[in-house]
């Protein structure tokens, strides 16, 4: 049961991203800390774990805040899914690694966005879609050198203890 | 047969791909009583989301104000200035006033805008991604709120539209989203055009004629065209431009509600038409 803290957590930093994080806005572009928590969870428990985290998040945002139910979340499935999948390969502890993964995972999420959006035939401003794509990456992997050692910690905390069942 | 599709999660995450963006196809555009699943989770969250988001506000009050006082005194002087100003404008508006009634009781005219009903209502979130200027506020179908009704700040000037609505909390689109539009009119020339966000928290009114003497610092409200109230006050023209390729001008507006420190919103209830 302790992968409840897992879940408490992302809910948690939805919370503070929808009320607290537009004051940390940088060039108006705040970062997307779901994203970075969903990557690294991905990166370091594979894939049926990247599916599941990604649909409890994406969905909870969706439903929260967005217009389209599912636009949120099929760019994280698809962003955490591919993580999951290369995981297998990388060396996983390393807050290198870590910083790749969300770089490269921001700028697909966001163009997976971009690609929902003009499917809905969103009139959209190609300066400011550059603007939002480069510097959240950079802020998202800026946070994620800080932060990744944290998760680690807190993902071995969760993996320690065998318990009956795991949600 | 390809390697992949021997995978059974591949499948799985395709299938839940497929069913995504059906469910994509279908929420699309709001205007809809959300299912009570959703409005659960919106009842269970936005008391602590209100929480955040006024600690949020509460922090950068307090910094502002310090950043003010240095500008405080000039600023009362100004303000007095312009109260004796007022004041004599004022009388001069009475005038204006008692033979406006006058007139309109001849034309037996209705004054839309003192018939309209609101529902006072707080922010607690805003969309989290850096796409959308959604909101969402803190009443319900139980307060009377239906789709497609205007939002508007403390003051009255437009603010957005309510698109989903749950059993305590609604979303709202905020005007300069780049999903709205609104029919808006030039107060001075009584152009009529579409007022859309364009993203980077400005607004742009399209399809304005060409032989129009719009120009900067025109207030543009909603017209009576659509089924908003009219008069709302939308914002400030502050650039005019020719629209390429189009025998149409457009212009950049200032919108007058202040976005980044909104806290406070009122809903009008007594709308024209509103979905259902």
């Amino acid at each position: 049961m302790r992968s409840i803290y897992k879940y408490l957590l992302i809910i948690f930093v939805i919370i503070l991203q929808a009320t607290l994080f537009r004051y940390i806005a940088i060039l108006g572009v705040k970062p997307d800390a779901l994203l970075i928590l969903v990557i690294a969870f991905s990166l370091l428990n594979g894939t049926r774990e990247s599916i599941i985290l990604s649909l409890f998040g994406g969905i909870l945002v969706d439903v929260l805040f967005n217009n389209a139910i599912g636009f949120v979340t099929i760019s994280l499935l698809s962003v955490a899914y591919l993580t999951g999948l290369l995981s297998k390969n990388v060396f996983k502890e390393s807050t290198f690694v870590a910083f790749v993964f969300v770089f490269l995972g921001t700028i697909l999420y966001n163009l997976i966005m971009i690609f929902s959006m003009l499917l809905m035939k969103y009139d959209i401003n190609p300066s400011y879609l550059f603007n939002v794509i480069i510097v959240q990456s950079v802020y998202n992997s800026f946070i994620t050198i800080f932060a990744y050692r944290y998760i680690v910690m807190f993902n071995s905390y969760i993996n320690t203890k065998k318990f009956f069942f795991k949600i | 047969m390809p390697r992949f599709l021997k995978n059974k999660q591949f499948i799985f995450v395709i299938l839940i791909a497929v069913a995504l963006i059906s469910a994509m196809a279908y929420t699309y555009g709001g205007g809809r009583n959300i299912t009570p699943i959703e409005s659960a989770i919106g009842s269970i969250l936005s008391p602590v989301e209100k929480v955040f988001y006024s600690i949020g506000n509460n922090v950068s009050n307090f910094f502002s104000s310090i950043r003010e006082i240095g500008t405080l005194r000039a600023k009362n002087a100004a303000l007095e200035k312009e109260i004796i100003k007022l004041n004599k404008n004022d009388i001069m508006l009475q005038e204006y006033i008692n033979e406006n009634n006058r007139l309109r009781d001849i034309l037996n005219f209705k004054d839309n805008n003192k018939n309209i009903t609101t529902q006072p209502a707080n922010i607690v979130s805003k969309n989290p991604g850096n796409w959308f200027n959604t909101f969402n506020i803190d009443v319900g179908s139980d307060d009377g709120i239906k789709p497609k009704m205007a939002v508007l700040d403390e003051k009255g000037n437009m603010v957005g539209i309510v698109t989903d609505v749950g059993k305590n909390w609604s979303k709202v689109l905020s005007i300069i989203d780049v999903d709205s539009s609104v029919s808006a009119i030039d107060v001075r020339t009584r152009d009529n055009g579409i007022i859309r966000g364009d993203s980077n928290g400005n607004l742009t009114m399209i399809y304005i004629p060409i032989d129009s003497k719009i120009s900067k610092g025109d207030i543009i409200t909603t017209s009576d065209m659509s089924m908003f109230p009219r008069g709302l006050i939308i914002g400030k023209v502050e650039k005019v431009e020719k629209d390429e390729g189009s025998l149409l001008k457009q212009a950049i507006i200032k919108p007058e509600a202040d976005f980044e420190r909104l806290e406070f919103v009122q809903v009008v209830t007594n709308m024209k038409t509103t979905g259902d």
